[in-house]
């Protein structure tokens, strides 16, 4: 018995090294997107890397890891992230490491003047959600999966924020040599969610 | 139960909320019945067509399929059936079926008499309004989204991630710049070295 529990956990060992950690800098920087913050991005992709490592007996080996992770790192923002945001921080002011803390606590402090990261901070979260899953080559249903939204609403999300960021980009695209075009007016917009 | 097939190109809450074929054809109640004998298939497809459960795609999905050629209530019954209960076709004890109902036999059972009024249950108001039953109950013969919801993460998880389509040029162009000013971040390997040690303290 206790034999099978060893190749048990030697199987899932397996899988979390060769599927799940090569993910880490993915989840890693979707967690830093997602927070603005980089001791954050690591507490949440920590948390969602051992989330999957408690249930990984539901995982099911050489399937699609990226996205069962990036629900797994999404849910935990939502559920514990978000919440704890809106509770005030505190720190004991004799704490040394509050002297240490830069001037301006931004997130992006050290983006400014990044146009394409200062466009994709200006989006409204959900809209941000959808961009970051987009460019990381998801598929819109693995999207909708991920966000636990239906795949219309996808489309629409995603179409409204390429165009916010269009319209944003366009005059820096274009001096960079990229097609960028608003298509805001155009009449092919996807299901209005 | 009437099991009614799920109509496709239709997103399930909507489906789930406006339209509904057992409202038009309710099959299982027998509260609010519209005793029709003898009364054309057509014209009663027309009047519930005149209904808001269709939308106008299904409307015309319906009349495409249904063979308007078919005249004898025989036929019809038959045809009914099939449209309005397709899981009790070929069966007697099939819920249409029931004592009053005067859909006493299909196919496969016994043979409907021509003498038989072929009686239709149709609902003919607002089925919200007159049978007195919560909407949400009579759309438990709909399958759910929940169950959709399920079949579809299952569906994308248990399988390899697939390839992206391209979109257009301009989606493509604007994606292009994206990922190509979006910094890279990489996790320190301490992040790495705590989540091992952690994974460990679990175990344990």
């Amino acid at each position: 018995m206790a034999n099978l529990t060893y190749k048990a956990n030697s199987a899932q060992s397996r899988i979390f090294e060769q599927e799940f950690i090569p993910l880490l800098d993915a989840v890693y920087a979707f967690s830093y997107r997602l927070t603005g913050d980089r001791t954050q991005a690591e507490d949440l992709a920590q948390e969602t890397f051992l989330k999957a490592w408690r249930f990984i007996e539901r995982y099911a080996a050489e399937t699609n890891a990226k996205a069962w992770l990036f629900r797994i790192c999404r849910n935990a923002f939502i559920n514990e992230w978000r919440s704890r945001q809106t509770q005030p921080r505190t720190r004991d002011i004799d704490d040394p490491a509050v002297k240490l803390l830069p001037v301006m606590d931004s997130p992006h402090n050290d983006r400014m003047g990044d146009e394409v990261m200062l466009a994709i901070n200006a989006l409204s979260e959900h809209f941000r959600t959808v961009i970051l899953l987009d460019l990381e080559d998801f598929t819109y249903e693995e999207i909708a999966v991920i966000l636990d939204i239906p795949i219309g609403t996808v489309r629409s999300r995603l179409h409204r924020a390429r165009n916010i960021l269009a319209k944003k980009l366009q005059v820096y695209g274009r001096s960079l040599g990229y097609n960028v075009q608003d298509n805001e007016d155009s009449e092919d917009a996807p299901n209005a969610v | 139960m009437c099991r009614i097939t799920k109509i496709p190109r239709m997103p399930p809450t909507r489906y789930k909320k406006k339209v509904c074929p057992s409202a038009v054809f309710d099959c299982c109640s027998r509260q609010t019945f519209f005793y029709a004998p003898n009364l054309q298939i057509s014209t009663l497809l027309n009047m519930s067509f005149t209904r808001q459960h269709f939308t106008a795609g299904q409307q015309a999905s319906v009349a495409c399929s249904f063979p308007w050629s078919l005249r004898s209530t025989e036929s019809a019954n038959h045809w009914l059936s099939a449209l309005i209960c397709p899981g009790s076709v070929g069966t007697r004890s099939g819920q249409c079926a029931q004592p009053g109902s005067g859909v006493s036999g299909w196919p496969g059972g016994s043979t409907p008499s021509s003498k038989m009024p072929a009686q239709i249950l149709v609902s003919m108001k607002n089925a919200r309004k007159s049978s007195g039953i919560a909407a949400t109950d009579q759309f438990q013969a709909v399958s759910t989204s929940p169950n959709d919801q399920v079949t579809n993460e299952t569906a994308v998880f248990s399988s390899k991630p697939g390839p992206r389509k391209p979109e257009s040029p301009e989606v493509e162009s604007l994606r292009a710049l994206l990922k190509a000013n979006l910094s890279r971040e990489t996790a320190p390997q301490a992040l790495l070295e705590r989540i091992r040690s952690r994974m460990h303290d679990h175990r344990d």
